[in-house]
């Protein structure tokens, strides 16, 4: 029976977190130890309190731990879908996350793993981002992603689903889950979490079948920090998730980036904050690449895929006609449709036909719903 | 002592005439009426009584029976009031036996003997005409209606009296004028120049209208949903003379004879609030009457805040959207009602209105959000073939000058035209131009559109470039549908 088995057990177990369970491992000497403890090891050694000690033995005994490992070994080492778990002893755990107070015991990932060991940022903001918001972090993703950084975020809907969306379409990307990998949350992302392990990573620190629970993302939020050299945050309010994740990467030591924004502004309060105490102001990918010592040379050649549609594009634009032209440079911003065509004073049936040509030749993007943004 | 005179009544949109025969037998003086009349026709026995005594006729002081034939057929309302107090006279020997035989009456009697108007005159009359009936004697009221159906004759008259006159030959007839078409029902609506920016909303609406497109805008409260929605009547064709009489007719069963009807050529427009009920939006009721959706019939319904319609008034609404007609089945008979009419809705993005909103914060939770637009999805979209997200107006926009509904409303007409002379609705992918097939094909795998939504598509880009008075469908008008398509 393997250390890894027992440690597994032990993430298995209520009132266990990795400082308990790190704590009893050093006490009683190994992981089996640490699971088999009993209600007076798990007070003295633990800390726990005699009921939650109670309530662990209780949980243990209910427990069919080699079974379950059996099954959970079957269902991974089949190694078809690139599902799998990795533990605090298993080579592959992230180091930066060994870094941490409080580093998860087990890992449950979905895709490709490898995509941690390059350098990593973590991207979050608000949910109810406004086309500006999701225009940057798209932005950024996509560009941080074309220097081989591999962006996390929570796969949350609007910040987090752009810069994983942005990052899929140059480079690599891992979702930091709070639910079980077979729970995906929010439903809207459904079809972006499928994406996800083809090209970067699914990672949840909860078993399978773990519903989103308001208590469980704390502990991602945790994760996609500890996971990354630094986080940038795009847009959020006071008193928000993201800034809870800022001050948890300050706590771990990370570099904490901002996208300012107008201090009127609701969604801009949250990242102008951290600017106001002392986080690094960021106008643009280079700015975040200059602090991590990477530097435009280094990029790596990006996905085949991505490359063989650039220069098709370049082309196309020579040929495109006058109004596209028109409609291409008038967009210095995420602008709605009718906003446009005031600027351009084209008819609103050439604006409309005009950018989904553009959006159709890869040119411009549709943020929000009749809201356009520029590519690059 | 018998007599028959010929009423009618009301099934769906479609009069049934029915006999009204009048029997004076020795007995008790008694009044019955039998042949399935309804609570207001069993009450035109005290109407016709008192009708008689002051207009100076006796009423008779026989066993009197009034049968309504066909018997199993439901007879409903006032108008049979005058052709039983005809009958009686004639049964009574006031009037030749057979002068009723050809003459379709219709009217409801007051206390003194006076002629009200009625609903329904016009389907009644066309039924009569039908029926092989050239005469008629209607109230003042319907005059209109009744001179409208050609092959038949129609008399207006004001009292019983006035009735007898005419049948007896005693009093000349008084010819009604027939209704005439009037284009002024458009000065009713809202017109386009008052509708400020919005510009990508009022290209959504000229397409809608030219190419009869169920449209839905989404945008937050007070960005200009209800106004645009309002001035797509006005931007439709007007009616055919023979459209307009359709539509007169199902106004002439809905409004119960209130009134001069008018025969406008302006589409209708109807916005139930959302509180309606499913028999107020697909018609109902005991005695089936028309719904909403065939008040709209031949224009326009609007379902303003769509989100609010219950779940299952929305569903009722596919199959009349489907097939144009309602046909409701009571106990022993059914009733259709036409109901081709084109839909219109507004919603906001999210319960209170200001998702994606440039000027005010949204502060709706995800599940509210979800849950709303999940009361929008469903079978109802299926129909939809725009869809427009709108946003809040810009302060600059308050003062631009935009085209009037006239300029626009020639455009539809001219597309429309274009789209007559170029035969079939349903130009398959075949007329579609290379480039156009191309942008369709990248952007159903981009956009992950279904084969519906790409049926749309080219339904859409069709009247794009009829409206362009293109005879192809090119690149551009593909690229412009695409902007419209349905993406909750």
């Amino acid at each position: 029976m393997s250390p890894r088995m027992y440690l597994w057990g032990l993430s298995l177990l209520p009132h266990v977190g990795s400082i308990t369970a790190k704590r009893l491992i050093n006490v009683l000497g190994s992981e089996a130890k640490a699971f088999w403890a009993n209600t007076r090891e798990l007070c003295a050694a633990g800390g726990l309190s005699f009921k939650n000690a109670k309530e662990v033995v209780s949980a243990r005994e209910q427990l069919d731990l080699a079974l379950k490992w059996k099954v959970l070994n079957e269902e991974f080492i089949g190694g078809k879908n690139n599902k799998g778990l990795i533990t605090w002893l298993d080579r592959d755990y992230p180091p930066l996350l060994h870094e941490i107070p409080d580093p998860p015991l087990v890992l449950y990932f979905w895709g490709k793993l490898e995509c941690l060991t390059r350098p990593t940022i973590a991207i979050v903001g608000r949910r109810k981002a406004s086309p500006r918001g999701i225009g940057w972090a798209k932005r950024l993703g996509r560009e941080l992603a074309s220097f081989g950084i591999t962006i996390v975020s929570g796969l949350a809907l609007g910040v987090d689903a752009a810069a994983h969306a942005g990052a899929l379409e140059t480079g690599m990307t891992a979702a930091i889950l709070g639910s079980g990998l077979d729970r995906i949350y929010p439903r809207a992302n459904n079809r972006l979490a499928r994406a996800i392990p083809k090209k970067g990573v699914l990672i949840s620190p909860f078993p399978s079948g773990t519903p989103p629970l308001r208590g469980n993302f704390p502990a991602r939020n945790r994760i996609i920090s500890g996971l990354s050299r630094g986080v940038i945050v795009v847009e959020a309010g006071e008193r928000s998730g993201s800034l809870i994740t800022a001050s948890l990467a300050v706590e771990q030591n990370r570099d904490v980036y901002a996208v300012p924004g107008d201090p009127l502004d609701v969604g801009a309060s949250g990242p102008n904050r951290l600017i106001q105490d002392g986080a690094k102001l960021i106008f643009g990918a280079e700015d975040v690449l200059e602090e991590m010592y990477l530097s435009r040379q280094l990029k790596l050649p990006i996905s085949q895929e991505h490359g063989k549609t650039a220069p098709s594009e370049a082309s196309g634009i020579s040929k495109l006609d006058k109004s596209l032209g028109r409609l291409l440079n008038c967009l210095d911003g995420p602008l709605h449709l009718d906003e446009i065509a005031v600027k351009t004073n084209l008819p609103a049936a050439d604006v409309t036909s005009g950018l989904i040509q553009l959006e159709l030749k890869g040119l411009v993007e549709e943020l929000t719903k009749g809201v356009f943004q520029r590519i690059g | 002592m018998f007599a028959v005179a010929k009423a009618a009544t009301v099934l769906g949109v479609n009069g049934h005439i029915v006999d009204v025969e009048v029997d004076l037998a020795r007995g008790l003086p008694s009044f019955e009426i039998v042949g399935l009349p309804d609570t207001a026709l069993r009450e035109s026995r005290q109407r016709v009584r008192a009708a008689l005594k002051n207009q100076g006729y006796a009423f008779p002081m026989h066993r009197l029976t009034v049968n309504l034939a066909p018997g199993n057929l439901r007879k409903t309302g006032s108008a049979f009031d005058l052709a039983i107090a005809l009958g009686i006279l004639a049964a009574g020997g006031l009037i030749p036996e057979n002068r009723l035989q050809d003459v379709l009456v219709l009217g409801e009697l007051s206390l003194d003997g006076k002629i009200r108007g009625v609903g329904g005159v016009l389907p009644m009359a066309m039924a009569a005409v039908c029926e092989g009936i050239t005469e008629a004697l209607v109230p003042v009221d319907n005059g209109s209606e009744a001179g409208l159906v050609q092959g038949l004759s129609a008399v207006v008259v004001q009292d019983l009296a006035e009735a007898v006159g005419v049948l007896t030959g005693c009093r000349s007839a008084a010819v009604p004028k027939p209704a005439e078409f009037l284009e002024t029902g458009y000065s009713a609506v809202n017109d386009l120049s008052e509708v400020k920016g919005q510009l990508t909303a009022r290209r959504a609406l000229e397409i809608a209208a030219a190419g009869r497109h169920n449209l839905l805008l989404v945008g937050p409260p007070g960005c200009g949903k209800t106004m645009l929605a309002r001035c797509l009547p006005g931007i439709l064709p007007p009616l055919s003379n023979q459209e307009a009489v359709e539509v007169a007719r199902i106004y002439s069963v809905a409004n119960g004879g209130l009134g001069q009807l008018k025969l406008t050529l302006a589409p209708p427009f109807r916005s139930p609030h959302h509180s309606s009920t499913k028999a107020g939006i697909i018609g109902g009721g005991l005695l089936p009457h028309p719904g909403e959706v065939t008040l709209a019939h031949r224009g326009v319904l609007f379902l303003d805040e769509v989100g609010e319609f219950g779940r299952s008034v929305l569903d009722v609404l596919r199959q009349p959207l489907e097939d144009g007609v309602v046909s409701l089945v009571r106990y022993g008979y059914s009733v259709k009602y036409p109901s081709e009419c084109q839909l219109v809705m507004a919603a906001n993005p999210c319960p209170c209105g200001f998702l994606g909103s440039s000027i005010k914060e949204c502060t709706c939770t995800g599940r509210e959000i979800a849950a709303y637009r999940r009361r929008l999805s469903g079978p109802l979209l299926d129909r939809i073939d725009l869809q427009v997200w709108m946003d809040a107006l810009k302060p600059k926009d308050y003062h631009t000058k935009q085209e009037s509904s006239d300029k626009v409303r020639k455009r539809v007409v001219a597309a429309r035209k274009a789209g007559d002379n170029t035969c079939d609705t349903n130009l398959g992918p075949a007329d579609l131009s290379a480039c156009a097939r191309q942008i369709l094909e990248t952007a159903a795998e981009r956009f992950r559109l279904s084969a519906r939504a790409v049926q749309k598509t080219i339904k859409v880009s069709r009247t794009v470039a009829l409206l362009g008075q293109s005879c192809q469908i090119g690149a551009e008008h593909v690229a412009e549908a695409l902007t419209y398509r349905l993406s909750l």
